[in-house]
């Protein structure tokens, strides 16, 4: 059973399989993306293991195809354990097991880019000051403990925790969260707005006096989803603090009382917190002579570091991005007003597989090629003679 | 053989592992209450790559914030108690006839401007027109680039301007009687002329 198996792992058949699996799932990923949008084919079809029907929802679902992520690992295993399976020290192979490492490495890297690497932005108009990140793809909910006078707890629900619905409970918090409902993509309205024939979700707060629309799910490459939802606040040992709607439309976050102890609701993109901050000095935007044809972005930023005794300017512009633990800050966008400069910041681990991957098969291929050519060198000199 | 089995064994634990994801986990973080401070390094007009470890670097705090605008209120309004919808409201008096100005901002780009001036038509009694281009008017406030709306329906008139700053579309929105909103006209015009970021 155990020799069979694994004569299947290692068979070529198998990467065959993969690579023509591989192809079909790029092509109607592509295709996806008219009705989908970039983003969502992408954890759809490539970001996923599978391939679901229905693609949404919480009951029973068909896994219908592989998704990118399966057919990557199985690809890796397969060339790994065809490898360790064939593999005969030789000089005259030496090439070829480097060509084969450097594949390894590469198709590990994506793999672990694809299930590592963070990417947020950072948002900053001339003369403001950041210590996070933040994922206009990715909503959390924040619920604030703003009793203590030096500093905030937040815990932080993400999106994905309140779109499976049910209760919410977590030992920083003194109470339970019940989602009611959940909206991936809405719109609100006040309940006082003519034509408004649907009922507000929440009898607690402002979001009393709204109403929410449900609407399909953005597909543009710009546009976003508009999160909502409606928790009920549970405490442990007492009535319910009612039913709330947080939305990122609401803005300002909401208070209430619970437990002795002052919150917030907020809801907000992910944040990701630094240890250390980032200020735009100066944003510049130059466009070419007479047109207005971009040239060049370059956001002068301050990086701060108390931990590491750091104080230093930075110029960040196009392919020249900024380097600073871990996480690498390229200039991304602008705002219409040239004040405002967005920074991509990226947290990928396994960055520089891409580099040691490619460097390893070009000198795997030097030396297969360049041992065959000494070979044929010699051989045709001995002709020769 | 043993290679071949053991190379796929250490592949599938790695994406077991990997499969218990960062986003789907709570996250509890403490964040300081004070604000954040900046003090650009002394060769500020210098900018370098190069590090210049400076041992007085001022310590920076985190902090929560929210969207920073500020205005000059026109005499005659006074100011309502916000609401989590509304980040700021006014209302102003005349002949016993209140006018309620309001500001509100949301994330992104607020939605298309034909479904919010046709939304704001409909509010005054209007009906929905095709095309929204020809009632909008420009308008320059400094670096400010407000888009603006003059509409009058049968019993009340909205004068409504909007811009779009660092990711939020602001919507500033004076709504009441025919004959006080031409009164304040001017003092709308003046406030949107005094915001700023």
């Amino acid at each position: 059973m155990v020799r069979r198996l694994i004569a299947i792992i290692t068979s070529l058949k198998l990467t065959i399989i993969c690579l023509v699996a591989a192809m079909v799932l790029i092509f109607a990923g592509t295709i996806a993306q008219v009705h989908l949008g970039i983003w969502e084919a992408q954890q759809r079809y490539f970001q996923s293991f599978f391939v679901w029907w229905p693609p949404e929802g919480r009951g029973l679902r068909i896994p219908i195809f592989p998704g990118g992520h399966l057919i990557g690992a199985v690809l890796l295993i397969n060339l790994i354990a065809a490898h360790a399976k064939r593999f005969q020290w030789a000089w005259r192979k030496f090439g070829i097991h480097l060509t084969h490492a450097g594949l390894i490495i590469m198709l590990a890297g994506g793999l672990f880019t694809d299930l590592f690497a963070v990417e947020s932005h950072m948002r900053l108009t001339q003369g403001d000051t950041r210590n996070y990140s933040e994922d206009p793809r990715r909503m959390e909910l924040a619920v604030i403990n703003t009793s203590n006078p030096e500093f905030d707890q937040v815990t932080a629900i993400p999106e994905a925790v309140l779109r499976r619905g049910g209760t919410i409970k977590h030992k920083s918090l003194p109470f339970r969260l019940v989602v009611r409902h959940f909206y991936q993509n809405s719109r609100l309205h006040m309940v006082s707005e003519p034509g408004v024939t649907l009922q507000p979700i929440a009898n607690q707060g402002p979001g009393a006096q709204v109403v929410v629309e449900a609407v399909s799910r953005a597909t543009g490459v710009n546009d976003r989803d508009l999160v909502s939802a409606a928790v009920e606040i549970i405490p442990a040992e007492s009535a319910s603090l009612g039913t709330w709607l947080v939305s990122d439309a609401l803005g300002a976050p909401q208070t209430f009382s619970g437990d002795g102890r002052t919150w917030q609701l907020v809801m907000r993109p992910a944040r990701y917190y630094k240890p250390y901050s980032v200020t735009l000095q100066k944003f510049t935007h130059e466009r070419y002579v007479g047109t207005d044809i971009p040239k060049n972005f370059a956001s002068k930023v301050t990086l701060i570091d108390p931990e590491r005794s750091v104080n230093r300017n930075v110029l960040v512009y196009m392919n020249h991005p900024l380097r600073y633990r871990g996480e690498t800050y390229y200039q991304a966008g602008f705002e219409k007003d040239d004040r405002t400069s967005i920074l991509q910041v990226v947290r990928n681990p396994s960055f520089v597989a891409p580099y040691i991957a490619c460097i390893v098969v070009a000198v795997g291929l030097l030396v297969q090629f360049g041992y065959h050519l000494v070979g044929f060198s010699r051989r045709r000199g001995t002709v020769a003679a | 053989m043993k290679g071949a089995a053991g190379s796929m064994a250490i592949v599938a634990t790695i994406l077991l592992g990997a499969c218990d994801r960062d986003d789907q986990q709570v996250k509890v973080y403490r964040v300081a209450k004070a604000t954040l401070e900046s003090t650009p390094p002394p060769d500020a007009t210098m900018p370098t790559n190069a590090s210049s470890p400076n041992a007085d670097a001022p310590a920076a705090p985190p902090s929560s914030e929210k969207p920073q605008i500020q205005w000059d209120v026109p005499p005659g309004w006074s100011s309502s108690p916000a609401s989590a919808m509304r980040y700021a409201s006014f209302a102003a008096e005349k002949n016993g006839e209140k006018v309620d100005i309001s500001v509100v901002t949301f994330p992104g780009d607020g939605g298309g401007d034909e479904d919010n001036v046709n939304r704001w038509r409909q509010q005054i009694g209007l009906g929905p027109v095709d095309s929204v281009d020809a009632l909008i008017v420009p308008q320059h406030a400094g670096a400010l680039h407000f888009s603006t709306v003059d509409m009058a329906g049968p019993t009340a008139r909205i004068l409504a301007g909007w811009t779009r700053h660092e990711g939020r579309v602001w919507f500033f929105k004076l709504t009441g009687p025919p004959t006080v909103v031409e009164q304040e006209k001017p003092n709308f015009a003046a406030f949107l002329q005094s915001v700023r970021f």
